[in-house]
């Protein structure tokens, strides 16, 4: 059993990590599924192969950030593994996103970019 | 459709990359990897080439098997990992080393097992050959000095820092010791005459001085490991020498720090 840490002490996210965990804040997903919707929601400026796909699932796993979950589809290829965020997982994707909203902040402040640009 | 209906070359390939991760990480995830790469073939077609996902492949093998290689040596080792920080992996994720290896206790005893069963054969083998009683002695010595070995490297990680260190530059001055005043053989003076017994003692002593020096890798301690790197490379053979050199470089990629680039340095100069 890992030893469970605190979410702030996962920050600063790596950005294949972080759209992992922004790919399944709303819903479980296969790792082709993670692919995709991370593709597609950036517009393909982020794509995320195999082998780093499964190497940070992997590490997610053990720290606890993400878990095997149940398919949504029964009819599924039985090879392809669901996954969904924990409690610690969304927990650190929130604060991750926070830190990413300060810096946006910080940077608006300094007018690096405009006042309303970003919504 | 199946990958290998479709282009069967890309199948193989993937299949061969797949196969050459380490087995715990195939096992747990090599089919569902192989299905994720049969849906990108399917679905995407060369919208991802199929050059930056081989690329993409041999990151990740050359990443796991550094994972893998890690936990060995800090499993042997029986070092407490370090991530230099509590961060998640990044493009090259960092192995997961967030609790103490539970395995290093049964490496040890593993260790010590087979060091003692490899005395006791060369007994009994020495005994079938008709050996002198010298020779018999000889092993039987060594099967009371490894676990006496044991006893001192484990012991070790209880020594403060400064006791480690202590530990280490006495290793390194009794293996200048033994090179400037030992028994020579061939030209190679590594041997200590205790009665009966020659004792080769570099044997004891390096992997005693590198284990130390893995747990507490203060300057003292490299100040100790280069006196010894110094000692080995007086001698007219490379042997000992390559091991510390091979050791301290497998410690310099585990646990990079400032430190190790000393006796690394030295090393390397002596060869």
């Amino acid at each position: 059993m890992p030893e469970k840490k605190s979410p702030t002490a996962f920050l600063p996210l790596s950005e294949p990590v972080f759209e992992i965990l922004l790919a399944l804040a709303d819903e479980s997903r296969h790792g082709y599924g993670i692919m995709q919707e991370v593709s597609a929601r950036t517009e393909s400026r982020v794509r995320i192969g195999p082998g780093t796909l499964y190497g940070a699932i992997k590490r997610l796993r053990v720290d606890g950030l993400v878990e095997p979950a149940e398919p949504s589809d029964a009819g599924d290829d039985e090879r392809r593994r669901h996954y969904r965020l924990t409690e610690l997982g969304r927990s650190v994707a929130v604060l991750e996103t926070q830190r990413m909203a300060d810096t946006v902040r910080a940077a608006r402040s300094k007018r690096l970019i405009p006042l309303e640009g970003l919504g | 459709m199946s990958m290998e209906r479709r282009n069967p070359a890309p199948s193989r390939v993937y299949r061969a990359m797949v196969g050459a991760y380490p087995k715990a990480f195939r096992d747990e995830y090599g089919a569902e990897m192989l299905r994720t790469l049969e849906d990108l073939h399917q679905n995407e077609g060369s919208a991802l080439p199929s050059a930056l996902i081989l690329v993409d492949l041999g990151v990740g093998l050359l990443r796991e098997w550094r994972s893998e290689a890690q936990h060995l040596v800090l499993a042997v080792t029986g070092l407490h990992p370090t991530t230099g920080g509590d961060r998640l992996p990044d493009s090259i994720p960092q192995p997961q080393m967030t609790a103490p290896d539970p395995t290093s206790d049964r490496t040890n005893s593993t260790g010590l097992i087979c060091g003692v069963a490899a005395a006791a054969l060369g007994i009994v083998y020495m005994t079938l050959a008709g050996a002198p009683v010298s020779y018999l002695a000889g092993n039987a010595a060594a099967m009371i000095i490894g676990p006496l070995v044991f006893w001192l490297i484990r012991a070790t990680s209880e020594f403060s820092g400064r006791s480690t260190d202590l530990l280490l530059v006495l290793s390194s001055f009794a293996l200048l010791a033994i090179a400037l005043r030992g028994t020579s053989v061939d030209g190679a003076s590594r041997w200590v005459q205790l009665g009966p017994v020659s004792l080769q003692l570099s044997l004891v002593l390096v992997p005693v001085l590198l284990v130390s020096f893995a747990r507490s890798p203060g300057l003292l301690g490299a100040l100790g490991v280069a006196l010894a790197s110094v000692a080995l490379a007086l001698q007219p053979d490379r042997a000992m020498a390559g091991v510390v050199l091979v050791a301290l470089g497998t410690l310099a990629a585990v646990r990079p720090g400032r430190v190790l680039w000393l006796p690394l340095q030295l090393r390397r100069h002596s060869c």
